[in-house]
């Protein structure tokens, strides 16, 4: 079982935190992200969103925090 | 990925009790309408995926898997309610089964439970799309580009992204407003300390000019340089200390107010009321336009339903929705009001002058009564407040636009002059002249006072137009990036389809349409689709082409879509009844080329249509025991079979009930259609017929007579190159054929009437079954002994050049050696 390893691990989470479940248009989505990342300006963006837009219950709200990186009151 | 061996369901829609066993190879669920059919369907789609499209999708609303997935009898007992699979993994070399029940869908008991197998399936629960119904087929086939976008995309399951296209659309959008609003209220920021500082210019150099003038008076240390922190008025607390400002500062009270009336006239002015006719023209226009008016009205109410949903609950139904299908539903609506919606924007675009007018007087109404309320003794400014008043509902009627009749009627309220504020503006001049004049010293500390409160308000207005601003750009590159990476993918994927589709419809159209080409053209949000017509030009598919053409690409684009996404694990399908209004002449077809292009897809088909089912089985598709034959359904017993899934188990079924004259019946009806099937892929001649009501003795003895000759041409062939095996192969066909035809006397039809058919129904039932025997023979030797499928003459067309099978157990040279 690869997870048993540290490093598998990592790997297991990088693959998730870029391609979501592996499905379709997660794997689509993880384009998305991969292009992202190569635009230093949104590091601090990327980072963020890359754990909300797998997420089929993402909303307005959490993509705004995402992006701009705090909730607006 | 996976291949269904077995399934059992139990106590499930409209099934009591019910075991089939595709064994992981094609499989048909045939019967009429009603009979059951589709609940086979759920159940494959449930114990897979732990959900039911009928029951969860569009327009199906008040449904639900938990509550009418039982059987309506169980509907309270939903443990009783499972269904059961057994699945071979090819990639693993294994077989597992998947026990889901109703009560527990999202906890299957998988057996055995190992990761490997557990991984295989949760995969296919990430991928329904195995389950293709007719619905869906036209659904994208024949929608527009926006739509079919939307349609091909859920089919594949890529809502995901489109929904996140759309709400990160919506938010580049939206923020961009917002830094269109900021830059206004900076505007207005900007002006208000221009005019604080009463100077033509607003530049450092004069800023500072006019602030070091007043701070000379006060003995305050001049500014040199104005930073994000600079005070104009530092030190001037010192100085003051002992006096403190008045609450009204007579020179900015007495411009506030020159200011509002300035902006009073000019509302009641001749321009502002051009504008406000010319708006109330575009108004009326749209008034007039019914579709606008409901789709506005519609637009307006999803967009309400969109801000009021809690994540849970549909705010008008109270129904439950999971939050990504619930955007998706109301993103699909709205599309039908995007017309509407870019006349509302350019109306908005035509009021917006007139709005921020209203919106700055709302601002002045609230400053100037500020000022009476301060001054001692205080003027009554009710008046300028209910004149704020009126003012808000007009903002309000202009920025929600709807009712129209409500806009426009604002719009005329601002004409004329406002006699009732007369009064109280003139107290208040009276009362801002009597305030005492200041001495230079109070009159630069007044003004430094004022100017720095403008100067703050200035600050936070640049601050927050540079955040806002900031925000638009990171939204808009987000956007930008993301609508690029998704497009390109997404191009990918329709350039390989496309071709893919073209070429599956070529095959089963190859009659007609050999030179056929398709094109998907996707763009940001839509997905065009255009078909060649015949050489004439492309044209959306629903222009030209009939529906059982329609609905024959809407079945390979289906195939090509998966093929793409799946690759070699598309080895399961489920096609509901999407068979059905493929045109009669192409039926074959579509059953020749889902067997030729995927042979590793395990289809799972349902009909209600016998001849389908028939042109599966002749081609081999499905094999003789793979289909279930349905006849009735009861919602005490749920679908009932034939007692035998094939026609000679049912002929024996009748024979044991001693009714022959129902055997006879049958036999001869599906020996009817068994000719016509091999006459035409034997090419046969039979003698036309004008009503094309061809009878058994028109095709029967026609189709032996075509496979005896074919097989003696393929021993002369045989013998010509001198090929010893394939000689006796040709022979021993031959004999059988003879041996065959001989002992279903088939051929003597014509001669001897006593041997006729139409005697049968006349037979003892002893006397019946050596016949039903000797056809039965005779209809199995037509067809290849590995493979099932009935032997046949290729080309279609031009001289025939051999007789095969479809596994090659049985191929015949039928060319001579030159």
């Amino acid at each position: 079982m690869t997870s048993d390893f540290p490093e598998a691990k990592a790997q297991a989470a990088e693959s998730k935190r870029r391609h979501g479940n592996g499905s379709v248009a997660h794997q689509i989505i993880g384009e998305f992200i991969v292009a992202l990342e190569a635009q230093p300006q949104h590091a601090d963006v990327v980072a963020r969103l890359s754990k909300v837009v797998f997420d089929g219950k993402v909303s307005d709200a959490s993509l705004r925090i995402a992006l701009f990186g705090d909730l607006e009151l | 990925m996976i291949l269904v061996k077995s399934i059992s369901i139990h106590e499930f829609r409209g099934v009591r009790d019910l075991t089939l066993t595709p064994d992981g190879k094609n499989f048909a669920v045939c019967g009429p309408n009603g009979t059951g059919k589709s609940g086979i369907v759920d159940a494959l789609e449930f114990v897979l995926t732990g959900n039911i499209s009928r029951l969860s999708g569009e327009g199906t609303g008040g449904l639900s898997v938990k509550e009418h997935g039982p059987h309506v009898d169980s509907r309270n007992r939903p443990e009783d309610a499972y269904v059961s699979v057994t699945l071979a993994i090819p990639t693993l070399g294994k077989e597992a089964t998947i026990r889901r029940s109703v009560k527990d869908p999202k906890n299957p008991k998988i057996s055995p439970d190992d990761a490997a197998i557990r991984r295989v399936i949760e995969r296919v629960g990430l991928h329904p799309e195995f389950v293709l119904s007719r619905r869906e087929l036209i659904r994208y086939i024949l929608a527009e580009p926006g739509k079919r976008s939307k349609e091909v995309l859920a089919l594949l399951r890529l809502e995901q992204v489109e929904n996140l296209r759309v709400q990160f659309q919506r938010i580049a959008n939206a923020t961009e407003r917002e830094a269109g609003v900021q830059e206004t209220v900076l505007e207005r920021a900007r002006a208000g300390l221009q005019s604080a500082l009463n100077i033509p210019k607003l530049t450092m150099p004069a800023l500072l000019a006019a602030v070091n003038e007043r701070r000379a008076l006060l003995s305050l240390a001049p500014l040199t340089v104005l930073e994000p922190t600079t005070s104009i008025k530092d030190g001037i607390s010192t100085v003051t200390a002992a006096t403190q400002p008045p609450k009204v500062i007579k020179a900015d009270a007495s411009a506030q107010l020159t200011h509002f009336q300035e902006k009073l006239t000019e509302l009641g002015s001749g321009d502002v009321q051009a504008q406000c006719v010319v708006a109330q023209d575009s108004i009326a226009k749209l008034q007039l336009d019914e579709k606008f008016l409901e789709s506005a009205t519609s637009e307006e109410f999803l967009r309400r339903a969109l801000a009021a949903y809690d994540e849970e609950v549909c705010p008008v139904c109270d129904i439950p929705w999971e939050p990504e299908k619930f955007r998706a539903h109301i993103a699909q609506k709205l599309v039908r009001h995007s017309e509407a919606i870019k006349q509302r924007r350019a109306l908005e675009k035509e009021l917006q002058p007139i709005l921020d007018r209203v919106n700055d007087l709302v601002a002045l109404c609230t400053d100037v009564a500020a000022h009476g309320a301060s001054l001692k003794p205080a003027v009554d400014c009710a008046s300028i407040l209910t004149q704020r008043e009126q003012l808000q509902t007009v903002s309000k009627a202009l920025a929600t636009l709807l009712p129209l009749a409500k806009a426009s009627e604002v719009l005329g309220s601002l004409a004329g002059e406002r006699e009732a504020l007369k009064p109280a503006l003139k107290q208040l001049a009276s009362a801002i002249a009597a305030l005492p004049e200041p001495n230079a010293q109070e009159a630069a500390r007044d003004y430094l006072t004022i100017c720095q409160e403008r100067l703050e308000t200035y600050r936070q207005a640049s601050v927050a137009l540079k955040e806002a601003r900031g925000k638009a750009q990171t939204a808009r590159e987000v956007f930008d990036t993301y609508a690029s990476e998704t497009t390109k993918a997404l191009d990918a994927i329709y350039a390989q389809v496309q071709e893919t589709f073209g070429r599956l419809y070529r095959l089963v159209n190859q009659d007609d349409e050999e030179q056929f080409q398709a094109r998907l053209k996707p763009s940001i949000g839509k997905l065009g689709f255009d078909v060649d017509f015949y050489g004439r030009g492309f044209f959306p598919p629903g222009a030209y082409h009939s529906e059982g053409h329609q609905d024959g690409m809407g079945l390979c684009l289906y195939l090509a879509l998966m093929q793409h996404l799946a690759g070699d694990a598309f080895t399961f399908a489920v096609l509901d009844d999407v068979l059905m209004s493929v045109d009669s002449g192409h039926r074959r077809e579509v059953s020749k080329m889902l067997q030729q292009e995927f042979p590793k897809t395990q289809f799972f088909l349902t009909t209600h249509d016998e001849i389908w089912l028939r042109h599966m089985k002749v081609v081999g598709l499905i094999k003789p025991k793979g289909a279930a034959h349905f006849r009735t359904w009861n919602v005490d017993e749920g679908p009932t079979e034939w007692d035998d899934k094939d026609v000679w188990g049912e002929i024996d079924s009748f024979l044991a009930k001693n009714d022959v004259r129902a055997a006879a019946a049958l036999l001869r009806n599906y020996l009817e259609h068994f000719s016509k099937e091999a006459c035409h892929v034997l090419r046969a001649q039979v003698e036309f017929r004008g009503d094309a009501q061809f009878t058994l003795s028109d095709l029967l003895p026609s189709a032996i007579s075509r496979i005896k000759k074919l097989l003696k041409e393929g021993k002369a062939a045989a013998q010509s190159w001198g090929q010893t095996d394939n000689f006796e192969n040709a022979q021993k066909l031959e004999t059988a054929f003879a041996d065959a035809a001989t002992a279903s006397n088939a051929e003597q039809w014509q001669v001897n009437a006593a041997v006729h058919y139409n005697e049968w129904a006349n037979l003892h039932r002893n006397d019946f079954e050596p016949v039903v025997k000797a056809f039965k023979v005779l209809v199995d030797t037509f067809a290849c002994q590995t493979c099932h499928a009935v032997l046949f003459v290729t080309p279609e067309q031009r001289s025939p050049e051999s007789l095969r099978c479809m596994c090659g157990n049985v191929n015949v040279n039928l060319l001579k050696k030159a």
